[in-house]
């Protein structure tokens, strides 16, 4: 490396600087707006009255503050818990070299194309207690008379399994990508030393893939923390407001009940949040990598 | 070399983006600045004496014009399009926004300096509009109108004011009836019931399998419209009203509280089950369209969506019966209503508009389109006559006209909605005591007030 | 690639046509639903198959409406978005992973932290100031935010990629007099490309199926993104689920032509000679 590296900062610099430009203008000037909302109380979108961290505590004064807390980080969690798995083992198996390979990842990334909205609409539909086509099924095939959208549990579970649905092909997707990358040689080299299947899986495979399940799993659990259509069509919050995360609280707050200021703070809330599970789930990335 | 390639094909293609998105209003990059403030502003080209060029009003509305299979949108192609065609000075240019969000379009538009000239404003938000201050007072217009259509239109100048002013005029009406099954009380030798204790009767009685005998949804989402528009009727039913004269919660009463039992005695009977939590408007619209619910509470506007199936066809409407015999139960009306943004350069060009949509021939297409019209001449008309739901139309004008009473809903009615439904929730299902829990929802609103 | 069992096989075929099914039970239900006449929707009991078919919802939607615009118009801002933030995001990734430094980390951190804001916040202040600049209703306003909060996610996802690509590659180029630039163009981007079309996959889904950008950012409909335009079909009268249905057939189309596309550059494994030539 003879090249100084002064010289290659600035090189650096160059390639970096539209992503940084970007981001400044568009996403850094306006949370600095949103933080200021939220030290006010605002009529509409003027703020009228500084109130420093009132908005704040409300979070946790009000009724269903922490419960909101909690709402989020079951579905997050209970999300990721299913998908990172699933993903994996498809992806794994898509990368095989069976018959029909490209039609099995074609139909199985669909429910990714559909939006938020439909899905909501669509699962809705299907598990209706009353003329649904699934629970019609599973009436019909097992006997069993189904009404999953009016106990917290089974509306949880619901959610959960849509959300799953419409959101594992993005891990698929990059994890197959970066299975991909891995030179085949490896895994000849790998087999040369004894190494077959289950064992090549978990000791050359996995190592390589780990960061990219890492990135999966981050940009997975912020798309959940701030997932809010699907939770609003889907079941607004209820039953009993047993499915009303953070998210959907910040947002009725703000665009439903206009009261900015109010779902401002719930924002910035949940904007801390996130940096928080970033930063842990980078911890424990760091650490296994060492 | 390739590099500065890259870099230019990427200005390049944003250049194209820039400008294909404002291409409406010509030109490259002016082009898209020009269309934001073009769009922003209140619409006005020329001024308003240029007699060559039109002044040109922007309309804010949840129909779309383009979309020809829809009766409704038809309607208002129409409408818009024969009034810019009768005149030379104004033309109407149609915006369609979603009706879920068209009222946060506004406020955010009009707080950014801009918003529309014409907007469609549904009856329970006009206080929200009002305290938004996106709309201006129309009342020296319209008390005038008024006056020269004499009794035509169905509403008095008193019953639109709103602090002394009138703010918007309805342009249609709709009511909140019950819809039941007529087949199904047939099945039963059952009669349409006259009270609501009969109510309680047929419901348990037409209740099946798969099939609820009353229906209520009682999910926080949607904005909890269906619950509000049940709990009211029976509420007025039992001789309450939601709020006082100075706007404070008044539904905790004796005859709110006679209202939730009459919901929890659903459920007693079996009539109601736990499904009506998860439940919005539009659920219990495909439930009374799949034939899973027997009777529920809906909307005048949602007749025509409800016996879109077959089982849909057995399906009438009847006015909420009082609860008892002889006793008043108002008729909840609502509408949409026309009012004048309030950044409109052209204020008088855009009550001509609004004027428009009120004339006896509009009314009319309206009633094609199966809208309710405000003009009891367009009742008259033959056209009108022929309709099939004709019948309907006319009772529920009745409904309308004999008890009904719009009244404007407060600002903070989105969120007094959610809460009700959440409490009901819990005063339904899980046996949280009525009136203290009623009580709470009132207290919370009236803080501050 | 190994030899597999036969029972391995197919078990393997198993779980995928089971994952399969899962995934396409929905859509299948969806497509039927577009077939159906609006009286046989939401029948009970349910059929699967409808026992009469009709083109009509599928003849609305494309001539008795505006969707063939808001198509278009989700196509040409979803292309750009996505050769923008490609553009972009790979050349922070490509910093990111070969300079490393102090202050590196800071910046790939600022970017990073981007991404964690939520949209919801930032909404209306972004709103105002589209407004107050004057680029508030164009395609341009919702191309800078999709490509702005799509940044820093991809640039991530991209530098896990160049990392895995030895700097042997690059060295090896410096010998031979190659600059920075160079390299990255001819050199990296090239064996890049399952990272490229793994990165062109998300922008693509997520601009196909925003909505709250899309709507908060125009009024104009001959702006309208195809996701808003979906919701024509969720009225206050009622759900028109025919249409709805067959809007979101043809909605699917062209992403799931992507991918296909793409299928191609998820290429089985790098080639041996890169690194040891």
């Amino acid at each position: 490396m003879e090249v100084t590296k002064g010289k290659e900062k600035w090189v650096a610099l160059a390639f970096m600087a539209p992503a940084l430009l970007l981001v400044a203008l568009v996403s850094i000037y306006p949370i600095f707006v949103a933080v200021n909302w939220s030290l006010y109380e605002t009529s509409y979108v003027r703020a009228v009255k500084y109130v420093g961290l009132d908005n704040f505590v409300a979070l946790f004064t009000s009724e269903n503050g922490v419960q909101n807390i909690v709402n989020s980080a079951v579905y997050v969690f209970s999300s990721i818990l299913i998908v990172i798995p699933v993903a994996v083992l498809l992806s794994v198996l898509l990368n095989l070299n069976l018959k029909l390979r490209t039609l099995f990842r074609t139909m199985i990334i669909l429910p990714w194309v559909i939006s938020q909205t439909v899905t909501a609409l669509l699962w809705k539909w299907m598990i209706n207690a009353n003329y649904g086509p699934i629970t019609y099924m599973l009436e019909r095939v097992a006997g069993i008379k189904t009404d999953l959208l009016s106990t917290p549990l089974g509306a949880n579970l619901s959610l959960i399994v849509a959300n799953v649905w419409n959101t594992f092909p993005l891990a698929l997707v990059l994890v197959l990508a970066a299975l991909q990358t891995i030179p085949t040689e490896l895994y000849e080299s790998g087999r040369v030393d004894g190494a077959s299947g289950w064992k090549s899986f978990f000791h050359i495979t996995l190592p390589l893939i780990r960061p990219t399940i890492m990135v999966a799993v981050i940009t997975l659990s912020l798309e959940y923390f701030n997932m809010v259509t699907l939770i609003y069509v889907f079941t607004g919050g209820g039953p009993f407001s047993a499915t009303e995360t953070l998210s959907l609280r910040a947002f009725k707050e703000g665009f439903d009940y206009w009261n900015v200021a109010l779902g401002s703070a719930f924002s910035v809330i949940l904007f801390f949040f996130n940096i928080l599970l970033s930063l842990i789930y980078i911890r424990l990335l760091r650490s296994k990598e060492h | 070399m390739k590099k500065w390639l890259a870099i230019g094909l990427a200005v390049l293609l944003v250049l194209a983006g820039c400008a294909s998105g404002g291409s409406n209003g010509g030109g490259k990059d002016s082009g898209s600045g020009g269309q934001g403030t073009q769009n922003q502003g209140s619409g006005g080209q020329g001024s308003g004496s240029d007699s060559k060029k039109p002044v040109e009003l922007s309309l804010w509305i949840f129909l779309n014009p383009q979309q020809t299979d829809d009766p409704r949108s038809v309607a208002l192609k129409n409408i818009v399009d024969s009034f810019n065609e009768s005149q030379d000075n104004i033309r109407v240019k149609v915006e369609s926004i979603h009706y879920s969000k068209i009222d946060s379009q506004v406020i955010q538009a009009v707080s950014a300096g801009g918003g529309p000239d014409i907007l469609n404003v549904y009856t329970d938000m006009l206080n929200l509009h009002v305290d938004a201050k996106t709309v201006q007072p129309m009342t020296k217009y319209a008390e005038q109108w008024i006056r020269e259509a004499g009794g035509d239109y169905i509403y008095s100048a008193d019953q639109l004011k709103l602090n002394g002013e009138i703010m918007s005029l309805p342009w249609e009406a709709r009511v909140f009836t019950v819809f039941y099954r007529q087949d199904l009380l047939d099945e039963k030798g059952l009669s349409a019931p006259k009270t609501l204790a009969e109510w309680q009767e047929v419901a348990k009685q037409t209740a099946g399998d798969n099939r609820l005998g009353f229906a209520v949804g009682l999910s926080e989402g949607a904005n909890a419209a269906s619950f509000v528009e049940t709990f009211i009727p029976l509420l007025r039913a039992y001789g309450g009203a939601m709020f006082d004269a100075d706007g404070k919660a008044s539904f905790n009463s004796e005859a709110g509280v006679k209202a939730i039992e009459f919901i929890k005695d659903m459920v007693a009977s079996g009539a109601m089950n736990e499904q009506a939590v998860s439940m919005t408007a539009d659920d219990v619209t495909n439930g009374l369209k799949a034939g899973s619910i027997s009777t529920a509470i809906s909307g005048s506007m949602r007749a025509s969506a409800i016996r879109g199936s077959d089982i849909g066809q057995h399906i009438k409407t009847m006015p909420v019966p009082p609860a008892e015999e002889g006793q008043p139960s108002p008729t909840m009306v609502a509408g949409q209503t026309l009012s004048i943004g309030v950044n409109t350069k052209y204020p008088d060009e855009a009550f001509e508009f609004i004027k428009y949509f009120l004339t006896k021939e509009s009314q009319i297409k309206w009633a094609g389109a199966g809208v309710m019209p405000v003009l009891s001449s367009a009742y008259e008309d033959p056209a009108v006559k022929e309709l099939a739901t004709y019948d309907e139309m006319i009772s529920w004008k009745e409904e309308a006209s004999k008890s009904g009473q719009i009244v404007f809903y407060p600002e903070d009615y989105a969120k007094l909605s959610v809460e009700l439904a959440k409490a009901a929730q819990q005063m339904v299902f899980q046996n949280a005591p009525v009136k203290e829990t009623l009580d709470k929802v009132a207290a919370q609103y009236n803080q501050g007030k | 690639m190994q030899n597999m069992t036969a029972g391995a096989k197919f078990s393997a075929y198993a779980v995928l046509i089971l994952f399969s099914a899962f995934a396409l039970v929905p859509i299948l239900w969806a497509f039927g639903t577009s077939l159906k006449p609006e009286t046989q929707i939401l029948q009970y009991p349910p059929n699967w198959l409808p026992s009469s078919y009709t083109w009509t919802h599928y003849y609305n939607v494309l001539f008795r409406s505006n969707f063939p615009t808001y198509f278009l118009n989700s196509m040409l801002v979803a292309a750009i978005s996505i050769v923008v933030s490609l553009f972009i995001a790979s050349h922070a990734a490509y910093a990111a992973s070969r300079f490393r430094f102090k202050g590196m980390n800071l910046l790939l951190f600022l970017i990073l932290m981007t991404s964690m804001i939520p949209g919801i916040a930032v909404l209306i202040p972004l709103y105002l100031t589209s407004v107050k600049v004057g680029i508030y209703d164009t395609f341009f306003v919702m191309i800078l935010i999709y490509t702005a909060w799509r940044t820093p996610m991809l640039t991530w996802v991209l530098k896990g990629f160049f990392d895995a690509i030895p700097r042997e590659i690059e060295e090896a180029a410096k010998v031979d007099g190659c600059s920075p630039w160079r390299a990255f163009y001819q050199l990296i981007l090239p064996v890049s490309q399952p990272g490229l079309a793994a990165g062109a996959l998300l922008s693509a889904v997520y601009v196909w199926n925003d909505f709250l950008v899309a709507f908060s950012f125009t009024t104009k409909d001959e702006l309208r993104l195809l996701s808003v335009g979906l919701y024509n079909y969720i009225t206050q009268y009622g759900i028109n689920w025919g249409q709805l249905m067959a809007a979101v057939m043809i909605s699917i189309l062209p992403v799931v032509a992507l991918f296909i596309g793409l299928q191609s550059k998820f290429v089985d494994g790098l080639s041996a000679g890169a690194v040891k030539g």
